[in-house]
């Protein structure tokens, strides 16, 4: 085993352990330094969790379900309260039709602003959301590799060759230069991991052949702006961490796969 | 149904049930970030228990069966409505009174708001593991992923933290636990 993935095991459970990692641990002082400070974080952690959250009273007088214990029987629960209903001798005031069609239009006008009001706002939600499961797997992916960001000389063609043929990705010429090429597992398949040099910027480029998006589909996650786009043959998601136009990019990576075939 | 040697058997389980509520709500806490959520949650979580109540055999095992539903329901929740996106410092600003509670150590404060802040696909495993008591595979069970894509994300979620929270004194480990 090594120092990598003794590590990898001592972050991700630093209260257990295999016998190879002991056996590492027996023999490397970096890593038994590293477990000490995990366990001492994992302490932490564990007091940190433990909030101590008294049940709120919810003004009845009973426990908070109404039931013994504070547990409803289904069985033998009053049904819930319905709404209180609308008993009123008051007979509810209703406006008189206008007298001119002035007041009429400009209700229907305000009604249609109201309305082109409401699908803009609906359509700005639509767009901000924060993703589906897809856009948020790609955006922890992506956070797991911040080194990824680092880089400023292209990649030599043979690497990024490498990384397509690993993949089983073919990708035409057309995009921006290569900064940073992995192949990455995704969803149990590798996929081609890039960072393009844009002139507004760094961009990364995943290419997911194996995952299929019905349209073309916007989000924000974690400071990250993208877009996954749905292509012949999967998807491909470009993402960036500035606010910037994705599209250029996006056109560009998709071109380049229809001209690999 | 669990079986004991004395008493109802109904009035046995709605005991049982209730000494785990601050558990339950404590995990639901960490998992919608939301207090009055929370406490729907277990609300939910106690009725779905109550009615389910047949299929617990083991008072051992209503603790992992529990949390397990009030997981559940938090994943329900989710599916019958997407909710909005939220701002990390608007939810921990709201959340502040609940982050206080029982602890007057600042740095133990600022470790659970960066737990709060913590990506769901981070907060959720870790959670699970440190408060939970779910090993590993009963994690990657519970969450559908692979042993391996769960020790990814604990890994993830605990550098994390320790970038946030800067590197921890390792004799507070003999201090901090419990």
């Amino acid at each position: 085993m090594n120092c990598e993935m003794a590590r990898e095991l001592i972050g991700a459970d630093p209260d257990h352990g295999t016998a190879e990692l002991l056996e590492h641990l027996r023999t490397c002082a970096g890593c038994q330094a590293y477990r000490e400070e995990m366990l001492a974080l994992n302490a932490r952690i564990r007091r940190a969790l433990d909030l101590k959250l008294e049940p709120r009273t919810r003004g009845t007088g009973q426990s908070p379900a109404g039931g013994p214990h504070g547990v409803i029987d289904p069985a033998t629960a009053p049904s819930a309260p319905s709404a209180p209903e609308q008993r009123s001798n008051v007979t509810p005031l209703r406006r008189k039709p206008a007298p001119g069609g002035g007041l009429l239009r400009s209700r229907w006008i305000a009604l249609a602003a109201s309305l082109a009001g409401a699908l803009f706002v609906g359509l700005t939600l639509w767009l901000g959301r924060p993703g589906d499961t897809l856009a948020r797997e790609v955006v922890v992916h992506v956070e797991g590799e911040p080194d990824s960001w680092n880089g400023t000389r292209p990649v030599e063609p043979e690497e990024v060759a490498a990384v397509l043929r690993k993949s089983g990705v073919k990708l035409g010429p057309g995009m921006d230069p290569v900064v940073y090429a992995s192949s990455c597992l995704f969803r149990g398949h590798y996929v081609p991991h890039f960072v393009v040099m844009t002139k507004a910027g760094p961009v990364t480029v995943m290419i997911l052949a194996n995952e299929r998006v019905s349209a073309t589909r916007q989000f924000h996650s974690d400071g990250f702006s993208g877009l996954l786009v749905p292509v012949k043959s999967g998807s491909v998601a470009v993402l960036s961490r500035t606010p910037m136009q994705l599209d250029q990019p996006a056109r560009e990576v998709v071109q380049a796969l229809q001209a690999g075939g | 149904m669990i079986e004991s040697g004395c008493g109802d058997p109904a009035d046995e389980l709605a005991r049982l049930l209730e000494s785990f509520r601050p558990d339950l709500l404590r995990f639901a806490f960490w998992l919608a970030r939301d207090r009055s959520v929370a406490e729907d949650l277990v609300q939910e979580t106690m009725l779905r228990a109550w009615r389910a109540r047949a299929e617990l055999r083991d008072a051992a095992a209503a603790r992992p069966w529990l949390f397990t539903i009030v997981r559940r329901e938090h994943a329900r929740l989710y599916e019958r409505k997407r909710l909005p996106m939220v701002d990390l410092d608007d939810i921990v600003a709201r959340q502040e009174p609940e982050l206080a509670s029982g602890e007057d150590d600042p740095q133990i404060l600022d470790l659970r708001r960066a737990i709060l802040c913590l990506p769901d696909e981070y907060r959720e495993p870790l959670v699970l593991q440190v408060l939970g008591g779910f090993s590993t595979a009963e994690i990657a069970t519970e969450l559908g992923l692979s042993v391996s894509a769960v020790l990814t994300r604990l890994f993830r979620a605990r550098n994390r933290l320790r970038d946030l929270y800067g590197q921890v004194p390792t004799g507070a480990a003999a201090e901090d636990a419990p």
